[in-house]
């Protein structure tokens, strides 16, 4: 309360001094102004009067204002601090859990709200209510003080003489800096945060394991398919690579060929009737949430495409078509089991076992998941086919048209142009849109959490399901959040891999599409 | 003439050949072309479409009409009168044996169990709530004791009165056609989709509070990216000093606008909530989240604009006598203005569809009433999309989802209409 | 002159950009393996017109050209002409070196393989050292031709973009101020170029230098911008033997411009 109100008078204050600042300069040289020489205006003033009012108006916000964030920064750890100053000397040996419930019950006998647990706590609690008032009450006294001081001192310091606008442009600048600096405060604030729970996971997991282990299954809801996890839970992120490389693989293939030959056309082939239609379009496909993708992608696109498969294997069962299909999956299963060989030949280790091989009579029967990766794969495809479309639009835009003209000008037709000189040219370009859209792509949260399984199968079946990383770290922060657990802990794990390895393609990418704009500079 | 080249390959004939084929491998590339956008197309009409069809079906709602008997011996056996005990009663059972007559099934025994089951999977969650609300409402709690505080709804205990019930799931339910066919169920509008706060219960649900909290989660967002990104701009544009600082915060800034969005969400659950001790799932913490993603589009569109402004400008102002920042205080900032606004428009615009960085930030899960401030729990519009989505419930995981998503799509043609609006009539004045 | 050959004849051509004229009503016959120069103050038309000649002015939006330009007496912009055809006949050379960002011989080696004028490898091997010979560049680069265009000088650049042009044996090139963005060295090399290729080629180029002109070119175009040519009924000024357009001018214009009045 008393908060709002200082914060209240603070503002007010500042806009006072804004004008009682003005006010004063003008004052100081009304009826004896020397009128305009080098150092003076108009006024006779070495500054606007606004300038004067601006001085005035930082000089009483910025201090009170800065002491105030400090001492919210400041008041939680020191009451910790100060409870454990206190503590008799007896407690010094007491177990961490016994410590916890002490110091929450001397906070609750400072708030008043138990009687005090026992005389040995009094000291404690008599500092801890001390600090309590100083941070509700002190704290605003002492900064009223402050701000009218620094009222009063600025107002005797607004002299004429004074370089008002040098000191306020100057403190603009400071502003304007700490502005700026924001940008590396919040990417300083990712990595420390992302960096202390992961710390603290790999400290319980090893991360060698980690890095290399081929089973999901951090417990509770996960363990279906293996049997009971005694221990807190296993966290192997190859089944999350394989499945988020898998959904991508899915989407980048639908997104890249789709949003390519999309500006090839629109940029090279389409009328403006077409262009017209088709632009708006894709931006409206680029401004579509991603919660509303991942909508249709759980309950409208899996359906349709279970629906799909069903017809497909009805189609694969008809007489010709059925010996056919199990002659191909035969010989593959042929060419496996040639390998199998191959392998066990070179090394005993490898006793990979031979496959059967199919009868001519067998139901062909493609299964799905309960969740289909290619739905949520061709959903974030077409997420990300805008996105493809606009960074090879400017890609091929930035090939110059001096070799557009010398294509055709040896009489290459359009297409020729385009797929033997503009696309070669301008594929470093393209690549690095690419890499933009995988990056997109790995960081995707919403379609896979929404469409792509929970239970992280180690398989590239695309009509299988799989889970991803970013599904994952939904998963594991659903629910309470325990900063101190194991689960929240993995989560961040996931986080910060998925940082570096998005900031490692971004700034690949990027560094691909600079040289190549330099190429043609 | 010196012959580099066969004759017999610029033959005519062959020539033409040659041509042709070539043509024609240009006719397929083009129709390569065509059946790229055809895919686009066919995704988005297909996306449209489910968002259509669903959603529709959302704004209406079945409705059954029924009389009911508030039995005095049912709800209160004793007879004490007492307020805390007629709410303690399950009422829904009122309903049932109303339904029961008039479908013809037997109220008791084995025989209709699987008959009676359909018929209560018709009523909705919230009949209980609607018929102890006209019995008994609470109207706050004693704030020493934390006891409910009881007073009467209105409907005596005896009383019959004629009530109008959320009918669930009538597409997939047998009754449904008797019932209609009897008068006792309608369709209409669904009116409490606009008026009523999020529910488990299809037939309560609302978007109102989402609403709410969108637009005080987009004001936290503005107010925390826009003068940040606006003074970053400046700073970057025209007074920053070439040095390895100043890179720094560029290379920053763009390494921003990739991170992933769930890894701010990552971050603002550790550093707002946990260390920071910010209300969960608060409008408050989610603008801030959602800033964090604005930052960077705000940011590089007010550099764009800002760097369009004519240099002549700047000449005139600092002509005139003016400092370089009283030049850009007065003359460019306000000429570049409008480009700020459309970039922050369409960066509010994407906040307003974000909802990865907000899952951890506690906004997920039923919450209660209208946020009245920005740190009261509260969904915005696309968090309330996905908490819709987890329902067990076909109404409200199927349609009224894709309803809200209508309403989300609107909110967003709006916002980018603004955007473009502003941006062709600045174009337009130029 | 009667028994010089007409390669091009061109007849009232107007050319239009959104319905500006840029040429109004030229009239010229273009002889065959003589070197023609358009000359003229800059924005008088003389890239337009040289455009018009291969119909690269197709590619630009909102140009439109009319009357008669005939080819060995085919009308170029007939109904049933193809420009991929035609341009193999007519070949074109820019202004800027604009090599392909592929290696010396797939940039001479692009012309023969899109209009399929090679069955072997030996083949096309001869045709790019012939083409490459022919712009004076062989002895230069024999021994790269892998090594990416883009890699050379801008003469060396500008010589490549003359191989890949001659690689498809077209009759006409055509090319735009070829040395302007040369040095004197790399011009004098292009100059000497230009009028060996006249023995097997008909040369048009425009020049924006009295000298050059006057050194490479047998007949000379002098344009005259349009717009200042309302009484006029073309801007093409007047056309002629080189020698006499620049000793011994008809038009009081053409008098001024070669003696450097303006332009
Ligand atoms: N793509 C175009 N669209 C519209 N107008 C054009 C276009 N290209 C040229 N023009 C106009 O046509 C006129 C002739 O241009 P052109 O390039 O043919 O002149 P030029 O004689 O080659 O000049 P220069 O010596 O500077 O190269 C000019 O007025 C020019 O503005
Ligand atoms: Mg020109």
């Amino acid at each position: 309360m008393l908060l709002l109100l200082f914060l209240a008078a603070l503002l007010l204050v500042t806009v006072f001094a804004y004008f009682a600042g003005q006010k004063r300069a003008l004052s100081a040289v009304r009826g004896h102004s020397v009128g305009r020489t080098l150092s003076t205006n108009n006024f006779g003033l070495a500054a606007l009067p606004s300038f004067y009012g601006q001085r005035l108006a930082y000089l009483v916000f910025i201090p009170p204002f800065v002491l105030l964030l400090v001492w919210w920064l400041v008041e939680p750890r020191l009451a910790d601090a100060l409870i454990s100053w206190n503590l008799p000397e007896s407690m010094a040996g007491a177990s961490k859990g016994d410590l916890v419930g002490i110091i929450s019950s001397i906070r609750e006998a400072a708030a008043g709200k138990i009687a005090l647990p026992s005389a040995d706590y009094r000291a404690a609690v008599e500092a801890l209510q001390t600090l309590t008032w100083v941070s509700t009450t002190g704290v605003y006294l002492l900064l009223s003080l402050l701000l009218l001081s620094l009222l009063i001192l600025g107002l005797a310091t607004s002299r004429p003489e004074l370089r008002a606008r040098r000191a306020v442009e100057g403190w603009n600048r400071w502003v304007m800096f700490i502005a700026a600096s924001v940008a590396i405060l919040i990417t300083v604030g990712i990595v420390m945060s992302l960096l202390f729970q992961a710390l603290s996971f790999f400290q319980a997991y090893n991360w060698f394991d980690f890095l290399t282990g081929t089973r999901w299954s951090p417990g509770g809801a996960f363990q279906r398919g293996y049997g009971e996890e005694a221990s807190g839970g296993v966290f192997g992120v190859v089944p999350l690579m394989t499945g988020t490389l898998l959904i991508v693989i899915i989407a980048m293939a639908v997104a890249v060929p789709v949003g390519l030959m999309s500006a090839i056309y629109l940029g090279e082939y389409a009328t403006n009737r077409v262009r017209s239609f088709a632009k708006p379009l894709l931006e409206i496909l680029a401004g579509i949430p991603t919660v509303v993708y991942g909508l249709f992608a759980a309950l409208t696109f899996t359906p349709w495409l279970a629906a799909g498969v069903e017809a497909l294997n009805s189609v694969l069962n008809l007489p010709v078509i059925r010996p056919a299909v199990l002659f191909v999956a035969n010989v593959f299963v042929g060419l496996g089991n040639i390998f199998v060989w191959i392998a066990g030949l070179l090394s005993g280790l490898l006793s990979g076992s031979e496959t059967q091989f199919m009868s001519y009579f067998t139901q062909v029967q493609l299964q799905t998941g309960s969740d289909i990766a290619l739905a949520a794969g061709v959903v974030m495809g077409t997420m990300i086919i805008p996105f493809v479309a606009s960074l090879s639009d400017d890609a091929i835009r930035a090939v110059p048209d001096s070799l557009r003209d010398g294509a055709l000008g040896l009489g290459s037709t359009r297409s020729e142009m385009m797929l033997r000189v503009i696309l070669p040219a301008a594929l470093p370009g393209i690549a690095g849109g690419v890499l933009l859209a995988v990056s997109r792509a790995i960081g995707e949260t919403m379609i896979v959490v929404m469409a792509a399984g929970s239970f992280a199968y180690l398989t590239f079946n695309p009509l299988d399901s799989v889970s991803t990383f970013t599904v994952q770290i939904n998963a594991l922060l659903t629910g309470d959040l325990d900063f101190g657990g194991t689960k929240v802990q993995a989560a961040f794990a996931i986080g910060i891999f998925l940082f570096f390895i998005t900031l490692a393609l971004n700034t690949l990418a990027l560094a691909i599409v600079r040289r190549f704009r330099e190429e043609y500079d | 003439m010196v012959q580099i080249i066969d004759p017999k390959y610029k033959d005519a004939d062959y020539q033409r050949q040659v041509t042709a084929r070539r043509r024609q491998k240009g006719k397929r590339f083009q129709a390569l072309g065509i059946a790229a956008l055809a895919v686009a197309g066919l995704m988005l009409a297909a996306l449209l479409y489910s968002i259509v069809s669903n959603g529709a079906r959302g704004l209406m709602e079945d409705r059954i009409a029924v009389e009911v008997y508030f039995d005095p011996a049912k709800i209160d056996p004793k007879g004490t009168g007492e307020l805390s005990v007629m709410r303690k009663f399950n009422y829904d059972t009122l309903v049932y044996p109303t339904l029961y007559e008039a479908l013809g099934i037997k109220a008791k025994g084995r025989s209709d169990r699987d008959k009676r089951r359909k018929v209560k999977q018709l009523i909705g969650l919230g009949a209980s709530n609607q018929l102890r609300e006209m019995v008994v409402r609470e109207v706050g709690r004693d704030p020493i004791s934390d006891e409910a505080i009881l007073v009467s709804g209105g409907t005596q205990l005896g009383d019959t009165v004629m009530v109008e019930l959320t009918a669930l799931s009538t597409s997939a339910n047998p009754y449904t056609q008797t019932l209609r066919d009897l008068g006792m169920l309608h369709t209409r509008f669904n009116g409490d989709f606009f008026t009523g706060v999020n529910s488990n219960d299809p037939g309560y649900y609302g978007i109102l509070d989402a609403l709410v909290g969108s637009f005080w989660t987009l004001l936290v967002c503005f107010l925390a990216s826009f003068p940040v990104a606006v003074l970053t701009a400046v700073y970057l544009e025209e007074f920053a000093p070439r040095n390895l600082i100043t890179d720094f915060i560029e290379v920053n800034i763009n390494n921003l606008a990739a991170v992933p969005s769930i890894v701010f969400g990552l971050m603002g659950a550790f550093v707002f909530i946990f260390v920071f001790g910010m209300p969960g799932g608060t409008a408050l913490v989610g603008g801030l989240v959602l800033s964090l993603l604005t930052l960077p589009t705000i940011i590089v569109a007010a550099r764009a604009a800002i760097r369009a402004v004519p240099g002549s400008y700047r000449e005139a102002a600092l002509g005139l006598g003016a400092s370089r920042q009283q030049a850009m205080w007065s003359f460019v900032l306000p000429s570049a203005m409008p480009g700020i606004i459309t970039g922050t428009i369409i960066g509010l615009a994407g906040a307003l569809g974000e909802t990865a960085p907000l899952l951890f930030i506690g906004m997920v899960g039923f919450q209660s009433g209208i946020p009245l401030t920005p740190v009261d729990g509260t969904p915005t519009l696309a968090v309330g999309i996905y908490n819709a989505f987890g329902s067990q419930f076909d109404e409200l995981k199927n349609q009224l989802s894709n309803s809200t998503i209508i309403v989300l799509l609107v909110l967003l043609m709006l916002l980018n209409g603004t955007a473009a609006y502003l941006r062709y009539r600045s174009e337009k004045r130029q | 002159m009667s028994d010089d050959e007409i390669r091009m004849s061109c007849k009232g051509v107007d050319v239009a950009y959104w319905g500006e004229l840029a040429i109004k009503n030229v009239s010229m016959d273009i002889l065959s393996k003589k070197v023609t120069a358009f000359i003229g103050p800059s924005g008088c038309g003389k890239s337009t017109f040289l455009r018009a000649l291969n119909r690269m002015n197709d590619t630009i939006d909102g140009c439109q050209v009319t009357g008669e330009i005939k080819l060995d007496g085919n009308d170029i912009y007939a109904k049933g002409m193809d420009t991929v055809f035609l341009r193999q006949w007519v070949g074109m050379v820019f202004q800027k070196p604009n090599p392909f960002p592929k290696s010396i011989y797939e940039n001479v080696a692009y012309g023969p393989r899109i209009h399929g004028l090679f069955r072997t490898k030996s083949e096309l091997d001869d045709i790019v050292e012939q083409s490459l010979m022919g712009a004076g560049l062989w002895d230069e680069v024999k021994d790269r031709l892998r090594n990416p265009g883009t890699g050379l000088s801008g003469g060396q650049q500008q010589r490549l973009c003359i191989a890949r042009a001659i690689a498809v044996n077209p009759e006409v090139i055509l090319m735009d101020e070829p040395a302007s963005a040369l040095d004197p060295i790399a011009t004098r090399k292009i100059e000497s170029l230009i009028k060996s290729l006249a023995e097997n080629y008909t040369i048009v180029i425009v020049t924006h230098s009295m000298a050059q002109a006057q050194r490479v070119s047998d007949k000379t175009a002098f344009f005259y911008a349009a717009s200042l040519t309302e009484d006029d009924d073309s801007n093409l000024i007047e056309y002629g033997d080189t020698d006499q357009v620049f000793n011994n001018p008809i038009d009081e214009r053409t008098r001024q411009y070669v003696e450097g009045a303006f332009g």
